[in-house]
Parts: C-alpha cells; sequence; structure tokens
C-alpha cells in the first residue's frame, strides 16, 4: 500500500509504521497549509481491549525543508505519555466517556509537540496536549464527533494540531496489484488471465492513527515569506515524516530499560516510494536514511522493477515501455527534486538538485474548485505529485507514471503506449471516508459496528 | 564490604602494585616506600571507584572487542571509546556466560 508495512523490519512494528503522508493549501484556510502524518497501518475498529494508540517510546517527527537543499530546516517533534487512572481494571473505559476528562476513561494520552528550527534550536509549542478516545461503540462514545473535536487544539502563532484516531483515506485494489500485478481492467490480458471484474478497495473499512498539524504557510516558509508566485522557488517546501526509537532496549518483562539516542526506523515523502521501488533487501535500510541522501537509490528510480515487469505479464500491451531503455528522468523529477519550471506551464515544485525523497508542495498554487483525483494528470495542479490530498488517487497515479505516462514530460520523442493512460484502480472511495474541514480524514468507525455481517 | 575495609583493600591493592612495579622499574625499595605512601594519601579519593547512581539507566555495548571499542548510552546520548582494559572484563564475563550457560 501507500506505505503500510511496506518494508519486513517496519512491518513489525506498526505503532512506528508511517503509512501515509499528505500535504496541501488547506481548502477552507488558503493561507495554512494542513499535513497529515498516519501511522499504524490496517486498524480494525473492533480492537479491544487494547486498543491502538501512538507510541510512548516512539519519537514521531514532521519534517520542512524551505530552501531548497533537501534537509531539515524546521522539525516538529511529536512525544505521546500514556496515562491509567485505575490500576485494578482491565478495561479502556468503565463507564461512557463524555467528555476529554471523563473520569470513566481509563487510559489516555497526551502529547507534546516541540520545533526544531535549522539551526538546532528546539522549543516546546504545545504540551500536554489531550488525544481522543478511539471510536469504541454506542454505548462507550456516544457522541464521538464531539470527542475527536474537542482534541483538535490551537497552539500559539495559529497552529491547529490533533492527534488521533480517524478513518483510513488511503484507498488500493491491495490483493489484486500484489496478485503478480494484476491491474483488474486488464485482467483478461494478463499472462494469467482471470475474469474481468470491478476493483476491491481493501481499505474501506479501516481506522488509523493521524498525526494533524494545520500551518500558517509564513510559518512555514524562510523569513516568514508569503508565497504568491507560483514560480517563486521559495513557494515550494518539501516534506516528510519519520519515526524514532532509543538505539537500546532491554527486556524485563515490564519497566523496561531504554537508552541511547533515537534511530530512525521509518520514514515516508511520496506515497508507494518504498513499497514498488525500493527492492526488499534495502527497504528497512531506506527507512532509516535521510531523504537527503537518496542519491544512494537512483538506480532504483531510474530504472524500476515494475516497468520492466509491466510488458512481461500483460504481453503485448506496453510494447512502447518495453522498449524504452532510457533512465526514467521523468520519475526521479517527479519523487526525487520536484519539477522545474518550464515543462508544465505555469507550474514548478522543484527543490533543488539534491535527490531526496520530499512530498513537494508548491503552496502558491490554490486549492481546486473541482479537484480532480488523479492530481496533475488530471489537469489539476493543487493535486499529487503537487503535495498530497486525502482524495487524491496516487495509486492510478503512479502505476500510469511507472507505466511512462509521464515520460514526455522530458522526453517528448516518446509516445505512450494506451493503455498506460487507461489503467486505474476502478475505485471511488465513499464520501464519508473524508470531511471538509481540519483535520480533513473522517472520523473512524465505531468497533460496535464495524466490521458489518 | 563496609566502606572502611573497602577503602583499605583498595589502598592495599595500589600499594602492591605500586610496589611490583616500582620493583619491576629497578628503584630501590627505600627510595619507593615513601613515594607510595604519599602517592596512597592523594590517589584513594580520586582512585575510588565512583559508584554513585545517575538516576537514569546505563547501557553498554561492546561494539568490538578487537579494538576494545565500547558504545555508553545514557539518556538520548551516545559515547564511543576505546578501553581495552574494560574489553578485556567484558568479554571475561561474557565468556562466563557462555560456560554456564
Amino acid at each position: 500500500m501507500s506505505s503500510h508495512r511496506e518494508a519486513p523490519g517496519i512491518a513489525k512494528d506498526p505503532v512506528a509504521d508511517s503509512t501515509d503522508l499528505y500535504a496541501f493549501v488547506s481548502p477552507d484556510h488558503h493561507d495554512t497549509v494542513t499535513i497529515l502524518a498516519n501511522y499504524i497501518p490496517l486498524e480494525g475498529p473492533a480492537g479491544g481491549p487494547n486498543f491502538y494508540e501512538f507510541g510512548d517510546d516512539v519519537l514521531y517527527e514532521i519534517v520542512i525543508d524551505n530552501d531548497a537543499d533537501a534537509d531539515a530546516d524546521i522539525t516538529y517533534q511529536f512525544r505521546f505519555k500514556t496515562h491509567v487512572k485505575n490500576d485494578k481494571t482491565f478495561l479502556y473505559n468503565t463507564g461512557p466517556i463524555g467528555a476529554l476528562d471523563s473520569s470513566s476513561w481509563n487510559r489516555t494520552q497526551t502529547y507534546s509537540i516541540t520545533r526544531i528550527d535549522e539551526h538546532g534550536h528546539a522549543k516546546v509549542i504545545g504540551s500536554d496536549l489531550t488525544c481522543p478516545p478511539v471510536n469504541i461503540g454506542p454505548r462507550s462514545t456516544p457522541n464521538y464527533g464531539a470527542l475527536a473535536q474537542a482534541a483538535v487544539h490551537t497552539l500559539s502563532g495559529g497552529i491547529k494540531v490533533f492527534a488521533g484516531q480517524r478513518r483510513e483515506g488511503f484507498f488500493v485494489d491491495l490483493g489484486s496489484i500484489f496478485d503478480l500485478g494484476d491491474l483488474r481492467p486488464f485482467q483478461n490480458l494478463h499472462l494469467i488471465p482471470t475474469a474481468a471484474a470491478p476493483g476491491v478497495d481493501a481499505t474501506k473499512d479501516l481506522n488509523v492513527h493521524t498525526i494533524a498539524m494545520q500551518i500558517p504557510m509564513t510559518s512555514l516558509t524562510k523569513g516568514g515569506w508569503k508565497p504568491t508566485d507560483p514560480m517563486d522557488p521559495r513557494s515550494v517546501i518539501g516534506v516528510y515524516t519519520s519515526a524514532h526509537r532509543r538505539k537500546a532496549r532491554i527486556l524485563f518483562g515490564s519497566d523496561d530499560v531504554e537508552s541511547g539516542p533515537f534511530v530512525q526506523v521509518s520514514r515516508l515523502g511520496n506515497p508507494l516510494v518504498n513499497e514498488v521501488l525500493i527492492p526488499m533487501a534495502r527497504k528497512d535500510y531506506w527507512n532509516g536514511q535521510r531523504p537527503h541522501h537518496d542519491s544512494q537509490f537512483l538506480a532504483s528510480y531510474a530504472h524500476p522493477e515494475l516497468a520492466g515487469l509491466l510488458p512481461v505479464v500483460y504481453p503485448g500491451v506496453f510494447p512502447h515501455l518495453a522498449a524504452y531503455t532510457k533512465d526514467r528522468a521523468d520519475l526521479e523529477a517527479i519523487l526525487l527534486t520536484g519539477i522545474p519550471g518550464g515543462i508544465i506551464p505555469g507550474f514548478q515544485n522543484s527543490t533543488g538538485s539534491t535527490a531526496a525523497d520530499l512530498l513537494r508542495l508548491n503552496m502558491a498554487i490554490p486549492p481546486s474548485s473541482s479537484p480532480n483525483a488523479l492530481g496533475i494528470l488530471g489537469g489539476d495542479l493543487a493535486g499529487f505529485p503537487n503535495g498530497r490530498r486525502v482524495k487524491d488517487d496516487v495509486v492510478t497515479i503512479e502505476i500510469r507514471a511507472v507505466a511512462g505516462l509521464t515520460i514526455p514530460l522530458v522526453d517528448p520523442s516518446f509516445t505512450p503506449d494506451g493503455a498506460a493512460g487507461l489503467v486505474t484502480q476502478g475505485l471511488a472511495p465513499s464520501a464519508s471516508r473524508y470531511q471538509g474541514t481540519f483535520p480533513y480524514l473522517g472520523l473512524p468507525l465505531d468497533g460496535f459496528d464495524h466490521p458489518s455481517s | 564490604m563496609a566502606e572502611l575495609s573497602r577503602r583499605r583493600f583498595i589502598a592495599g591493592t595500589a600499594l602492591s602494585v605500586a610496589a611490583g612495579a616500582a620493583a619491576a622499574s629497578g628503584i630501590g625499595a627505600a627510595a619507593a616506600v615513601p613515594q607510595l605512601l604519599a602517592g596512597v594519601g592523594r590517589a584513594t579519593p580520586a582512585d575510588a571507584p565512583d559508584l554513585t547512581p545517575l538516576g537514569t539507566d546505563v547501557v553498554a555495548h561492546l561494539r568490538d572487542a578487537s579494538t576494545g571499542e565500547v558504545s555508553v548510552m545514557v539518556g538520548d546520548r551516545e559515547i564511543v571509546y576505546h578501553d581495552a582494559q574494560l574489553a578485556s572484563r567484558l568479554l571475561q564475563g561474557a565468556r562466563r556466560a557462555t560456560q554456564e550457560g
């Protein structure tokens, strides 16, 4: 999936596993950027008795590059702390949770946020911030919307934050894609053909844990500059999220010892990169590397394995792609450096020449009044790969890109195969997975009603 | 071990080790003894192992026994240094553990 369980090691450590990263100009507050960093993949709504929560032992980060060097200029660090009010009960709650300070809510989490600038100066900008409970069911969390809304905090400087459970917004036909690259619209053309069938949304009934920030643009740019010109390099930021654990851990059964510096164990910029482009043997290593050092993975972008497989599993469907032997400069630009000016009229999201897997957002591009889920491929400059919105169909976009649809951006002599522009997941996620206001991902599904029989 | 007897033990050990070193280096006993006594008086407090707890856990990792490279982690910090004698003692303990296992 986007980055759910994408590497063998981190798949065994879901609390530290980043699943999706979104960054977009807030559709209802055009002078702010919303960044969502999701963790804990594939949360079943009925998660009791030990419901999902952030890791007290994990350092979560959202990192911003605002001066085109692919390195951290602003880092927001999140640390969580779990509190147990009554250690004599096994229950998460001993009655309905009517408010965030409910005495019936036995196991709560709070968090702090520290902002670190490019000089390494750290400042705590929020502390003892409350997470909402998970959505349990009508008896335990009868008015969940109000509970979740109460956990949206406003910090000084006009920053809004939220950390807690939300509905999974990422949609993917997971079972099909990893069944030897079956792309359902063409499954009859597969080397091992099957009958035509509609796409299956593997994540439609799942939740996730979201760290959400809505930040004034002037707090993200260097020197507090307000982005107005899309062609001005200062309008672009690069974003990634990362999770870190202590270097040493000694297990005693309880009261374990953790010590030493934090070591990065997970990171995410663009969706599906580690999932699809990086070879299995290097995925966890990739997770441990800072984006600034991504030139070491250049070969995986220049000649992606999937681009070689498509013509094999779909004989005769991708002949032009099969014949293309040059480096995939289109993928390198889209995923590693940003799209420079002069390729798409009125647009660029370049962060310089340093190859780094960052989600790049040109903040001077206003939100679209009629968003297209295919983003820039669909003519919508406010969508992926210009940042990423919650409804963007990043799977279809990236499969089409890998299939060759974006090669003409850098190599006009190439004509994409017809199939490259047709392949689609065939999925349309329900509107209930999202909401129009911060944090834009919908309320999590409750465990009482989901999955329904 | 009581504090008084521990200090006596350390002083005694220092004296005997120093005396051995002095003898090996060919310094006469008569000349060495006053120096040793003076040295004991100065050295004991500084050389006594400082076992005052830091209030947090300390984790040591023998990274490379062949070079005596030891990593010590405390809080969110890590320091790497070379101490062949410490590495040797850790290896001694490790060998004992494998034999007992």
